[in-house]
């Protein structure tokens, strides 16, 4: 008897929330996760031990990927480099989410209302513009120049450039919600402007930002290696996929394809299981597709 | 017998402000209606005769471009358009103005369950418990009349007929006991048999707490069987006022007369010569009226007896 109603209640469980994209996601990430978090256990070599002589050398039996124009096995540092990459995406995007949803859900509520709110969304919505407006590569150099080429300055550079596009995703939905005729009814009966926005905008206005937030990430790995191109982001022998890409892109023409398409593949997949997620998550918090 | 007036509005005009290349359009013009204590007030008028317009005016929430130009709309003894935007939320509306629109499904919020919806205004209206809350929504989900109201209270707005969804709206304006509701097209958007529903629970709410009501809609019957008072809008302007009785069975402005007729009419006239001609029902009229009348004209206003005011100027 027990055990039918917990399993009815899993089944409800899974009917309401898990669709078919949540799953690819989760097959695609969990064993790319687990195999980068235990690869100290399972890669051969470490990723940083240069093989003399065996420079660009390619697929063998020592060297499953071949190794890259260093010495240093791809297999290895392939295992490696997801770690500092989800890192730097999941922190520089949250930064980007905590600090950019609620601005965009201010800005759009109050633009072009009466009153003080709407003179300070005026000016909150130019200064997001200047930002957007603001070169990366240059404010990524000029925070390293002052404060020294650490992960964390990546992060802060990159979360600040979502700052603007989290906002502006929000905003734009916001404007649209917040003249629609439930947000009205609300306002007439006399409802708070924070019940409003929390618990009616909020939720309605939020779900292309969660489908952004995965292309964040995935974005925030590549601008990652633009910045460690630059030398601003992080420096050589540690394994980063952006960084494997941008200094094997150089042996290409030569023929050594692989210092550049394993990371690539790797990112690739790791991009693609990021957005199912994202997918599966705006599907399932919608109560429109709950069965 | 005087009754108490509980809610005044004097001279009220609306419009949208000029622009560039815009003259100023003027939406309302000086409309003066009275709402008494116990006393439901009905306003006909055809699309776009400022009916909507009108009601949201009173709760002071026009949609851009319109602008309040002048009047006063006063409950009780306070101006509702010179209050302040804190003061207007947390006192009056919903406390004591309420107003139930048409388009109901489109009024709940499609994710969140609507009895959570009703639970949250009644909480940040007042201080209480949230299960307190939740018993005072089922309770008047049980009251207007919701079949299963506990299941009914964690639905969603597309799960519930628009029957359902007005019988939620009309919780949500009831939840916190307001003196006055606004009934803007109740019935609007709703099938003839749930029209009845609704119309009979209207009916059935405003008799037991002798609530006081204004009901605007084009569904002279509602009016009929529901007011005792009636304000015909025409172009933003009263045409017509006076007791239900005496306006509807002598109707004496061109423009009440073409309403009440046309409403009558049903499918079997429709095609015939009468239909067409009060169709075509031109200006001309009000002319002939204004001449008639011009020695008895105040302010373009004729008064008859109990009240009744018909307008004679263009």
């Amino acid at each position: 008897m027990m055990k039918a109603t917990n399993k009815g209640k899993r089944n409800f469980f899974i009917k309401k929330y898990i669709n078919v994209y949540l799953i690819i996601g989760f097959v695609i990430l969990v064993p790319l996760i687990l195999v980068t978090f235990f690869a100290d256990k399972i890669a051969p070599y470490d990723p940083t031990t240069v093989f003399s002589g065996e420079y660009l050398m390619g697929l063998s039996n020592k060297h499953i990927m071949g190794t890259d124009s260093l010495g240093m096995d791809i297999f290895s540092r392939v295992m490696y480099a997801p770690r500092i990459d989800l890192i730097i995406g999941i922190l520089a995007t949250s930064l980007g989410t905590i600090i950019g949803v609620p601005l965009g859900l201010f800005v759009g509520y109050f633009e072009s209302r009466k009153g003080i709110n709407g003179k300070i969304s005026l000016v909150l919505i130019r200064i997001l513009d200047v930002i957007q407006a603001f070169p990366v590569f240059i404010l990524g150099l000029a925070i390293v120049a002052v404060t020294g080429q650490k992960v964390i300055n990546v992060i802060y550079v990159l979360g600040f450039i979502w700052i603007p596009v989290f906002a502006r995703l929000v905003r734009v939905e916001t404007l649209r919600t917040r003249d629609k005729l439930f947000v009205l009814q609300e306002r007439a009966i006399g409802q708070k402007n924070s019940v409003i926005i929390f618990k009616h905008i909020l939720p309605n206005a939020i779900s292309p930002a969660i489908t952004q937030i995965s292309t964040s990430i995935a974005a925030s790995i590549l601008l990652t290696a633009g910045l460690s191109f630059v030398g601003a982001g992080v420096r050589m022998p540690h394994p980063e996929l952006g960084l494997m890409i941008s200094i094997g892109s150089g042996n290409m023409i030569t023929g050594q394809w692989w210092p550049t398409v394993f990371p690539g593949i790797i990112l690739a997949i790791l991009v693609f299981g990021l957005s199912m997620i994202g997918e599966g998550i705006t599907i399932s918090i919608d109560p429109r597709n709950w069965k | 017998m005087t009754k108490e007036r509980i809610l005044g509005i004097h001279n009220l005009s609306v419009v949208v402000p000029e622009e560039q290349g815009h003259p100023e359009i003027s939406i309302l013009n000086g409309i003066n209606l009275y709402l008494k204590k116990d006393e439901h007030v009905g306003i006909i008028g055809g699309s776009g005769s400022g009916k909507s317009v009108l009601m949201n005016a009173i709760i002071k929430s026009l949609q851009e471009p319109l602008v309040i130009k002048s009047g006063e709309v006063v409950l009780g003894s306070e101006n509702i358009l010179t209050m302040k935007h804190d003061q207007l939320n947390n006192k009056v509306l919903g406390k004591r103005i309420a107003s139930i629109c048409p388009n109901p499904n489109w009024r709940l919020d499609p994710i969140e369950p609507v009895g959570e919806q009703v639970k949250n205004i009644y909480l940040s209206h007042f201080k209480v418990k949230e299960a307190e809350a939740r018993t005072r929504v089922l309770e008047l989900f049980n009251m207007v009349g919701i079949p299963d109201a506990t299941t009914r209270y964690n639905a969603f707005s597309h799960e519930l007929s628009g029957g359902m969804a007005q019988r939620v709206l009309i919780t949500m304006a009831l939840i916190c006991e307001p003196e006055v509701l606004l009934a803007d097209e109740p019935t609007g958007g709703l099938d003839v048999t749930i029209q009845m529903q609704v119309f009979d629970l209207i009916l059935r709410l405003i008799r037991e707490k002798q609530r006081s009501i204004i009901i605007a809609s084009r569904d002279i019957g509602l009016i009929y069987h529901l007011c005792n008072h009636i304000y015909v809008l025409k172009e933003g302007r009263i045409v017509e006022a006076g007791n239900i009785k005496d306006v509807i069975q002598n109707p004496i402005h061109p423009y009440t007369c073409k309403l009440i007729k046309l409403s009558e009419s049903n499918y079997k006239i429709r095609r015939s010569q009468e239909y067409m001609d009060l169709l075509q029902t031109t200006d001309n009229k009000y002319y002939k009226l204004c001449e008639e009348n011009a020695a008895h004209c105040k302010d373009g206003y004729l008064m008859f007896e109990n009240e009744h005011i018909v307008r004679v100027c263009k």
